[in-house]
């Protein structure tokens, strides 16, 4: 309970805190996550987060969920889970088009592996991603968005996920 | 009027046979939960059968809560442990599930242990019918296989239960696959004046030799004929006349089954029960008078 406190505390210090001249950003997208390693199935990802942009540069808090990785055609159910809140720095490059944006993040990542229901192995850790985004305006205020984010080597697999989603900034 | 008077005829013949059954001690079986109930009320009955020509085996286990008292003249039927929540059992040739070890790579592990670890599912029928078996049929019961299994291997049987005592060592050796020299499936014996010499490869230290043979004839008649050994000396001699029976006539079909049977160690938190594997080979030759 505590750590969600601090996740709303945080951002609403950060909503508070946006110099009249900075803009905040909410996202929220969904779409499909993808491991590397064989055998094991894709599942949804969504992310949703609340960004601070000063000029070129956003400051971003989030949360993922990355999915749950099911393994394909096994006699007893077998799966990875993995979800976590996150912080990122993302760079954002204007184009007349389209605005791209390269983020680097931390995710506090929350790791299950279960096998016939039973939670066989449990880990929190802060792990580094990747993310590239692209941006275009549809009305003042409201974007659409179509991202790629990259988790390296998760319990064993890389994860990419691929999603479209809405950004409102204000 | 007549209707009204069979009618009334078959309750009364329905309350008599209502009154035997009660008067008998005749009660019903039942299903309980696992979930009331501490695993040193439970006792387990957990049989392991090898299938050479898959490479595979196959757990099955009958769980039971014992009567408070062993009197057959208040026999009050058994009460059948099904799992709940929490509660499942696993088969294994390795370790027990609580000491598996993940390592870094969860992917990989999670994937080789689907091959070695199997969940075992309840069901009420058997799938399968074994000889000698202690297990109850059209009772619950769990069962599971896994393939792949290597020859002679040990297998572990375990009850993990969240906030009850677990069982998790209940083990037992497989006997090795062997290979019935005698009798062939080409050959005829007479019933009533041959011996049937039982001979086969390889012998092995601490198993019971179980035999049954059953003869089926073309008139519906069939006969049954079952004997056991302590020890496994590769043969095994069945005197002339032992599998005939007045019933049957001419020409029949004979199958022969030899069962190989080791019995294992039951985790001490049950309140008993027993845990054995089981190779088993069969043969069908002809028989005549």
């Amino acid at each position: 309970m505590s750590k969600y406190f601090i996740f709303l505390s945080t951002a609403l210090w950060m909503l508070m805190a946006v110099p009249a001249t900075a803009q905040v950003e909410l996202d929220g997208s969904v779409g499909g996550s993808f491991p590397s390693a064989s055998g094991y199935e894709s599942d949804r990802f969504a992310n949703a987060s609340l960004g601070y942009v000063i000029g070129d540069w956003v400051a971003r808090a989030g949360y993922l969920d990355v999915g749950e990785f099911e393994l394909e055609s096994a006699p007893t159910a077998a799966s990875v889970e993995m979800s976590g809140y996150y912080l990122q720095a993302v760079r954002r490059f204007p184009t007349r088009v389209v605005d791209w944006e390269l983020g680097l993040g931390a995710t506090k990542l929350k790791s299950l592996a279960r096998l016939g229901g039973r939670t066989l192995g449990r880990q929190t850790e802060w792990e580094p991603f990747l993310e590239l985004a692209v941006t275009k305006k549809v009305v003042d205020g409201l974007f659409v968005k179509g991202g790629y984010l990259y988790l390296n080597d998760q319990m064993g697999s890389d994860v990419s996920a691929l999603s479209v989603g809405l950004r409102f900034s204000f | 009027m007549l209707g009204l008077i069979r009618s009334a005829g078959k309750a009364a013949l329905c309350l008599v046979l209502a009154g035997l059954l009660y008067a008998c001690g005749g009660g019903s079986d039942s299903v309980v939960s696992s979930q009331s109930l501490p695993t040193g009320e439970i006792e387990a009955t957990i049989e392991v059968h090898a299938d050479p020509e898959q490479g595979s085996a196959h757990a099955s286990v009958q769980l039971l809560r014992p009567p408070a008292s062993r009197d057959d003249d208040y026999y009050d039927g058994d009460d059948y442990v099904e799992l709940g929540d929490g509660d499942d059992l696993w088969f294994t040739t390795g370790v027990n599930l609580r000491e598996e070890v993940l390592g870094s790579d969860w992917f990989e592990a999670l994937s080789e242990l689907t091959h070695s670890q199997r969940l075992l599912e309840g069901d009420y029928r058997y799938r399968r019918s074994y000889i000698f078996s202690g297990l109850v049929p059209e009772r619950v019961y769990y069962n599971g296989h896994l393939d792949n299994v290597p020859d002679g291997a040990r297998y572990t049987v375990s009850l993990l239960r969240d906030g009850a005592a677990e069982a998790l060592e209940s083990t037992v050796v497989m006997p090795r696959a062997f290979q019935l020299l005698s009798p062939l499936a080409n050959q005829t014996l007479s019933r009533s004046s041959d011996p049937v010499q039982l001979e086969w490869l390889p012998v092995e230290e601490g198993v019971t030799i179980e035999v049954d043979v059953t003869t089926t004839c073309t008139n519906n008649s069939d006969y049954q004929y079952r004997t056991s050994v302590d020890d496994d000396s590769g043969s095994l001699q069945i005197e002339a006349g032992a599998i005939d029976d007045e019933r049957l006539l001419g020409t029949c079909d004979t199958t022969l089954t030899l069962v190989k049977l080791r019995a294992g160690q039951l985790d001490s938190a049950y309140a008993g029960g027993s845990i054995s594997a089981r190779q088993v080979q069969a043969v069908t030759f002809t028989t005549v008078d």
